[in-house]
C-alpha cells in the first residue's frame, strides 16, 4: 500500500498540472491584479486611518519635571498650531532609563516615536532619526520653557534608534498588517479555486475512482497540496515581479520598514504562514465543499463562504489592533486567523519560537481538519457504515512503515 | 481453493432502508464470478462495500486475504458503475494515472497505456483528449485504465452496458484473457446472456438478499427441463396424459419434464392418437433459473428497465 504522502502527491501531482496547464489558470494569473487594485485601495483607507491613530512622545523623568515638560509641550503646541505634534506620555523613570527607553519604543502597544529621557544632568532625545530630527526643536523649546529660563542652548543629547535601517513601531505595525491581509486576499482567491476544482470533481464523477483506490484523506491532502502549489506559483511570480520592481523603481520614501525579525524570515514565514493558513482553510472548504451534491450547490455554498472568510479577517484585526488581552489570544490560536494574526506579530517582534509554536499548533490542526472532512465525506456523502478495520491517524501515517503489503 | 474475495453477512441500510440484507460472497482465485441482480437488488452496494469504498453496517469482508481493501487496492481494479474520467486530460495520461493511483509509477503507466491502446485498435487515441472521445471509447479507456497496473483481481460494475454488440464481444474476450493470465474477475450484470457465457459461477441477488450461489451449470440443474409439444389434434382424451402444469402457448404444449421421463407421456399420446407434430425437451437457461430463482416480480422489474441494454 502506498502511503498518505505518496498517495495524496499522485493526486497533487495531476491536478497541479491540470489547474496550471488550464486555461482558467491565466485567469487566476490575472486576479492577483485585481487584489492589487483593492489592496491599493485598501492600503489608502488604512493610510489615512493611520494618519490619525495618535502616536506620542514618552518622558521618562520624575513626577514633577515631566508635568513641567508636559504643559510647555502643550503650550507649544497651541502657538504653533498647524504643527504635527506629538501627545506627550509621562513614564515614571526605573533605574535604568535608557533600556527603560528602548524597551518603551520597541512596545507596538504603545505607539511611541521617540522618547525623551530627562533622569540626569542632560537630557536626552531616543529615537529612530526621522523622529528624533523632526521632534528636537520643539523638544529643545520646550525644555527650556520648562525650565523657566529660555535658554536655547541647553543641551540635548540624541540616540538614535535605527540600526537595522530599522522603521518606527506604528510603521511595522502597519507593515504587520499590510501582510495579514495579503494574506487573507491570497485565501479567498484560493478558496474560488479551491470550489471550482470540486465542482469540475463532481460533474466528472471521478470521485468513485479514486476513492476505490486511496483513503479519502490522502485524496484531501492531495488536492490541498495541488491548491497551495498552484498558489505559490502565482503568488512567487508575483512576489518576484513586485520585489523587482520595488528595488528598481520604487523612490527612496516609500522605504518599507524592515520587520522586527528580519526579512528573510519574514519572507520564509510568510510562505510558511499562508500554507498553513491554506491548509486549514482549504480543509474546512474541501469538507464543506465535499458534502454538496451536485456543482450546483458547491456554487450555492461559496456565498457564504466568503462571508464567512470576511468575517475571520475581521475578527483578526480585531485580535491585531487590540494587540493583548483575550482577544488576542483567541484571534492567534483559532486556526483560521491565527496565520494572520502571527503574521503581523513576525513584523513587529523578533521573537521566533512563537512562530514556531504556531506552525506546529496549524499543523496539528490542518491534519484533524482533514480527518474530519474525510470522515464526514465517508460518512454522511458514502454512507458508509460503522463496521470497519481501526485504521491508522492522518498523523501517525506519516510515522509508520509501510503495511504489511507492498507492491 | 483460495478465496480472492470473502465476503460474509454484508448488511448495508441507507436512511433506514436496507439496500443489502446479508450478504455472503466467496469468489475463488483465479475464476470469473457474476453477480447478477435486477435493479435495485443491491448489486452495486455489496460491491462498494466488498471494495471499502464504504464499510458495511454489519458483517466483514476479506479480499486478497486483507481486511482491508485499501491496503491491497494496488492489486485491484475497479470500474465504478458510474464512468467517469477527467474531460480535459489525454488518453494516455488519463490511464496513466489511473496506474500511479494504484502504485503504478508514471511513465511505466505511460508505456503501457501506449501498449494496450495499440492492442485494442485505439493506438490514435492515445493523444486526444478524453472528451473528444464518444461514450463507448471513453468507457473503453476507462476499462483499460481499470487493468493498467495488472490487477489480481479485477472488479468490474455493469461492464457491458453502454457497448455495442462488437465491443461487448471484445470485452467478453479481453476478460477472458484476463482469467487466463491468472486474475480473478467479479463483475454485476443485469443481462443473463453474458453471466451464462462467461461466468463459471454466479450469484443471484434480489432484494439485497443472494438467492443462488454457484455454478451456471447447477443453477440450471434445479429447473427440470421444458417439453414443447405440437399436436395435430387440438382436443381429445390424450389430455388428460399430460402433466397437470401444461400451459397452452402459441398452439403449443409447455410443461416440465416429468421426473419419471419423457417416455411414458410419449406412449400415452400415441396410444390416444394425439398426433405428434414435434416434440423438444430443452435445458433450461438461466434465464429461466433466474426468474425461478429471483421470482418473477424482480424479473418484471428487470425487463423494463434493462430493454435497452440487451444488445
Ligand atoms: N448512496 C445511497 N443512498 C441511499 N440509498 C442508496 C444509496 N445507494 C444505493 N441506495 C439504495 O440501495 C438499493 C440498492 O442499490 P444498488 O445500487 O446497490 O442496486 P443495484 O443492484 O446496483 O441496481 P442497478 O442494477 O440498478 O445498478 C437501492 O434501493 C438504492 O436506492
Ligand atoms: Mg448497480
Amino acid at each position: 500500500m502506498m502511503n498518505l504522502f505518496t498517495s495524496a502527491l499522485v493526486i497533487a501531482r495531476r491536478d497541479y498540472r491540470a489547474t496550471v496547464m488550464s486555461r482558467l489558470f491565466y485567469v487566476f494569473m490575472l486576479f492577483p491584479l485585481v487584489l492589487l487594485i483593492f489592496g491599493g485601495i485598501f492600503g489608502y483607507v488604512m493610510a489615512s486611518s493611520k494618519a490619525e491613530a495618535p502616536a506620542y512622545l514618552a518622558i521618562i523623568a520624575e513626577p514633577d519635571r515631566a508635568a513641567q515638560f508636559e504643559q510647555s509641550y502643550a503650550a507649544l503646541h497651541s502657538k504653533l498650531s498647524g504643527e504635527n505634534f506629538e501627545g506627550v506620555k509621562i513614564i515614571a523613570p526605573l533605574s535604568n532609563a535608557a533600556g527603560q527607553a528602548l524597551a518603551v519604543l520597541a512596545d507596538t502597544r504603545q505607539q511611541v516615536n521617540a522618547v525623551l529621557v530627562d533622569t540626569g544632568a542632560t537630557p536626552r532625545l531616543v529615537g529612530p532619526s526621522a523622529s528624533v530630527d523632526r521632534l528636537r526643536p520643539g523638544v529643545l523649546l520646550a525644555l527650556g520653557n520648562a525650565g523657566k529660563e529660555a535658554t536655547p542652548e541647553m543641551p540635548l543629547a540624541l540616540t538614535r534608534t535605527d540600526p537595522a535601517g530599522s522603521g518606527v513601531a506604528s510603521d511595522r505595525a502597519g507593515l504587520g498588517y499590510g501582510a495579514a491581509v495579503f494574506l487573507f486576499w491570497l485565501n479567498m482567491l484560493l478558496a474560488n479555486m479551491m470550489l471550482s476544482n470540486l465542482v469540475e470533481e463532481k460533474s466528472n464523477k471521478i470521485m468513485e475512482v479514486l476513492i476505490a483506490a486511496l483513503r479519502v484523506d490522502a485524496i484531501f491532502l492531495g488536492k490541498l497540496i495541488a491548491m497551495v502549489g498552484t498558489a505559490l506559483t502565482i503568488v512567487t511570480a508575483y512576489v518576484g515581479l513586485g520585489t523587482i520592481g520595488y528595488l528598481l523603481f520604487a523612490p527612496p520614501e516609500l522605504a518599507l520598514p524592515v520587520p522586527a525579525i528580519g526579512w528573510p524570515l519574514f519572507i520564509v514565514l510568510g510562505y510558511a504562514y499562508f500554507i498553513m493558513n491554506y491548509m486549514v482553510v482549504g480543509g474546512i472548504f474541501i469538507g464543506i465543499g465535499a458534502q454538496a451534491s451536485s456543482p450546483r450547490e458547491v456554487q450555492t455554498i461559496s456565498m457564504p463562504v466568503t462571508m464567512a472568510q470576511m468575517l475571520v479577517l475581521l475578527f483578526a484585526s480585531t485580535a491585531i489592533k487590540t494587540h493583548e488581552g483575550w482577544q488576542w489570544w483567541l484571534g492567534a490560536l483559532f486556526p483560521p486567523s491565527s496565520p494572520l494574526v502571527m503574521y503581523n506579530q513576525a513584523a513587529i517582534s523578533a521573537k521566533l519560537w512563537p512562530h514556531l509554536l504556531t506552525l506546529g499548533w496549524l499543523m496539528l490542526c490542518a491534519a484533524l481538519v482533514i480527518r474530519f472532512a474525510a470522515a464526514r465525506f465517508r460518512k454522511y456523502v458514502l454512507k458508509s457504515g460503522p463496521a470497519r478495520e481501526k485504521r491508522r491517524g492522518l498523523l501517525r501515517a506519516q510515522w509508520t512503515k509501510r503495511a504489511t503489503t507492498s507492491r | 481453493m483460495t478465496l480472492a474475495i470473502d465476503a460474509r453477512g454484508l448488511v448495508k441500510r441507507f436512511e433506514g432502508k436496507t439496500a443489502v440484507n446479508g450478504v455472503d460472497l466467496a469468489v475463488p482465485e483465479g475464476m470469473i464470478y457474476g453477480v447478477l441482480g435486477p435493479n435495485g437488488a443491491g448489486k452495486t452496494t455489496s460491491l462498494r462495500m466488498i471494495l471499502g469504498i464504504i464499510d458495511p453496517d454489519e458483517g466483514t469482508r476479506t479480499v486478497l486475504g486483507n481486511p482491508r481493501p485499501l491496503e491491497v487496492a494496488h492489486a485491484i481494479g475497479y470500474l465504478p458503475e458510474e464512468r467517469g474520467l477527467y474531460q480535459s486530460m489525454a488518453v494516455r495520461e488519463m490511464i496513466a494515472f489511473m496506474g500511479a493511483l494504484r502504485g503504478l509509477p508514471l511513465d511505466q503507466g505511460r508505456r503501457r497505456a501506449d501498449k494496450l491502446l495499440t492492442e485494442y485498435d485505439l493506438g490514435d487515441v492515445g493523444r486526444k483528449q478524453i472528451r473528444t472521445l464518444s461514450k463507448g471509447m471513453a468507457q473503453t479507456v476507462q476499462l483499460l485504465g481499470t487493468l493498467v497496473h495488472d490487477p489480481k483481481l479485477i472488479v468490474l460494475d455493469e461492464p457491458f452496458s453502454g457497448l455495442d454488440a462488437i465491443n461487448q464481444g471484445r470485452l467478453e474476450t479481453l476478460i477472458r484473457a484476463r482469467r487466463d493470465a491468472g486474475a480473478t474477475i467479479l463483475f454485476s450484470t443485469h443481462v443473463i446472456a453474458h453471466a451464462e457465457r462467461l461466468c463459471s459461477e454466479i450469484s443471484i441477488i434480489a432484494g439485497g438478499k443472494v438467492r443462488y450461489a454457484g455454478s451456471v451449470d447447477a443453477a440450471r440443474d434445479r429447473l427440470p427441463s421444458r417439453v414443447v409439444l405440437r399436436t395435430r389434434a387440438k382436443e381429445g382424451a390424450w389430455r388428460a396424459d399430460l402433466p397437470p402444469d401444461t400451459t397452452p402457448v402459441d398452439g403449443n404444449w409447455h410443461f416440465a419434464l416429468p421426473s419419471t421421463g419423457i417416455e411414458s407421456v410419449l406412449q400415452a399420446l400415441i396410444t390416444h392418437g394425439a398426433g405428434i407434430e414435434n416434440l423438444t425437451v430443452e435445458r433450461p437457461g438461466l434465464h429461466d433459473a433466474f426468474i425461478a430463482i429471483a421470482g418473477a416480480d424482480a424479473e418484471a422489474a428487470m425487463n423494463m428497465a434493462s430493454a435497452g441494454d440487451m444488445a
